[in-house]
């Protein structure tokens, strides 16, 4: 329920409705102003630059979201109730990761429509690499987001160290995929493991911290 | 039996003692007014109360329920009002009222029924799709309240409740925490404001630098102030010659030629010294009309009370 609730929160919220919508204008935008693509196709272009964006978002949405939520007090009416602290930060987790994730298959999708609207190339096998690396990098820094989240009690501390620290990990944690040192499929196993670690540590924390 | 017992509460911040060995219990179906200065520890042993704070010594329990444990939550229901009500800005009044309700173990059709059941007795249906973030203060307390109560508490916690309202929100605020008190649930507040703590409340505590100076009735509050109790003695004509009256005990004075007031110094010998002023006046030639008694207010008596322990 808790899962459902956060999801459209998400859903809902102004950053959604950027991320739906600005996402593929972005790609757009740099697919047309970017040197030397050659005869790349849009949805390739757009399956890489998503990976790169995406977690981004996704982490500081998510640690800007809980820092605010837990200074202002909005946790103390839910764990008065029959519900476990930790689900709480798990279920903002999950909704994030599916929200961003699933705004970006949408830009990649419609980066499919545009190649296959201007008759180049529709080469589906190509975006599942990007894709994988994407949903690595989203877990990695997302799970960092909601330690961090639970740890600082300043916005922008937590932004700065979201971005310079959790995305820092997960860059590091794909790194061997990007330098082909490791598979992709191996380096998604990695980051789901390193991810699970980070997110127990960060719901711990975020159960000690809540309004403690 | 007791629905809220605290026994020998200690909560240090470092050196600072918030709550010094506090003992309180309040029975069911009883609304309990928590009073003290700021810093007083107030805020300190609601949260210890709710399970949500943790403290270095004593025991707490709510329907013999220590609420740290793993399933007590399950068994015992309980409503909380912070001081400022805070919900996820994206929701609705409904869907707020809605999530926290399902949370609490409700569903389906006698959620909905509560829902409009609550919003109804707060003055609140009209807000019901609008987001929570473009509510005002005033209705988002009210909310506050609404999730607080929409599940039917065992137990109903409030934190500094009513500072944010306008005179007719308290009124009605007052009314719906009658009406719960009547229904069973027991409630706890603190507050500032005393006159809705003397209207409210049927016992009180007085927290003093994180020691419960006073446990009890609001009556008895007097006594631990030792306030003096004024009887006001109105003459039917000017002819009273009351200058020789001496009463141990009582100072009295004539503020105007129909008016006697008589100070008594100790408020439990009302009973006792009252009958002898009077038969004093009759026996003096005085006429006497009519007579009141006028007991200090909280306030005068919170005033004296903090007062003199700072």
């Amino acid at each position: 329920m808790l899962f459902k609730d956060e999801l459209i929160g998400f859903y809902r919220s102004k950053v959604m409705i950027m991320l739906l919508v600005g996402l593929p204008a972005l790609t757009l935008l740099m697919y047309y102003l970017a040197p030397d693509l050659g005869d790349m196709p849009m949805a390739r272009f757009t399956a890489i630059l998503v990976s790169a964006v995406a977690a981004l978002l996704a982490s500081t949405m998510l640690s800007v979201t809980i820092i605010n939520e837990r200074s202002r007090g909005v946790y103390d009416l839910f764990v008065i109730r029959p519900i476990r602290r930790t689900d709480l930060v798990m279920a903002k987790f999950l909704a994030v990761v599916v929200c961003v994730l699933s705004a970006s298959i949408l830009a990649i999708l419609l980066g499919q429509a545009y190649d296959w609207y201007s008759g180049a190339a529709m080469d589906w096998a190509a975006l599942g690499d990007p894709l994988m690396i994407t949903v690595a990098m989203t877990c990695i820094s997302c799970a960092a987001a909601v330690l961090i989240g639970s740890v600082f009690r300043s916005v922008l501390i937590g932004v700065i160290v979201t971005v310079y620290g959790g995305n820092e990990l997960a860059a590091i944690v794909v790194m061997p995929a990007l330098t082909e040192s490791f598979t992709v499929e191996a380096t998604l196993a990695l980051s789901l493991a390193v991810t699970a670690v980070v997110l127990a540590i960060g719901a711990y924390v975020f159960k000690g911290r809540v309004s403690c | 039996m007791e629905a809220i017992e605290i026994r020998d509460l200690v909560k240090c911040y470092g050196a600072n003692v918030a709550v010094d060995h506090v003992n309180m219990s309040i029975d069911e179906g009883e609304i309990y007014g928590l009073i003290g200065p700021n810093g007083a520890g107030k805020s300190t042993i609601i949260r210890a109360l709710l399970g949500i704070m943790t403290y270095d010594r004593g025991a707490v329990r709510v329907a013999g329920v220590d609420l740290r444990a793993r399933d007590a939550r399950e068994r015992v229901r309980i409503g909380y009002l912070p001081q400022q009500a805070a919900f996820q800005e994206w929701r609705t009044v409904e869907s707020a009222l809605i999530a926290l309700g399902r949370l609490s173990g409700m569903d389906g059709t006698r959620l909905n029924t509560r829902i409009d059941e609550v919003l109804e007795q707060l003055g609140i249906e009209e807000y019901r799709k609008i987001r929570v973030g473009k509510l005002s203060g005033g209705t988002l307390q009210k909310l506050g309240l609404a999730q607080a109560i929409v599940h039917e508490p065992m137990v109903l916690i409030m934190d500094e409740p009513m500072a944010a309202l306008d005179p007719s929100s308290r009124y009605q605020f007052k009314q719906v925490v009658r009406e719960m008190r009547d229904a069973g649930t027991t409630v706890l507040f603190s507050s500032h404001i005393l006159t809705d703590v003397e209207d409210l409340a049927d016992k009180v505590g007085l927290l003093i630098q994180g020691m419960m100076r006073y446990s009890g009735p609001v009556s008895g509050l007097e006594r631990l102030a030792t306030m003096r109790s004024e009887l006001v003695i109105e003459l039917a004509d000017d002819a009273c010659k009351c200058g020789s009256l001496d009463i141990p005990g009582v100072d009295i004075h004539r503020p105007s030629s129909r008016i006697i007031v008589a100070n008594i110094d100790d408020p439990e010998r009302w009973d006792e010294i009252t009958p002898c002023i009077l038969e004093s006046l009759v026996a003096a030639g005085c006429k006497v009309q009519g007579m009141s008694r006028t007991r200090p207010s909280l306030e005068d008596v919170y005033m004296k009370a903090v007062g003199g322990s700072q």
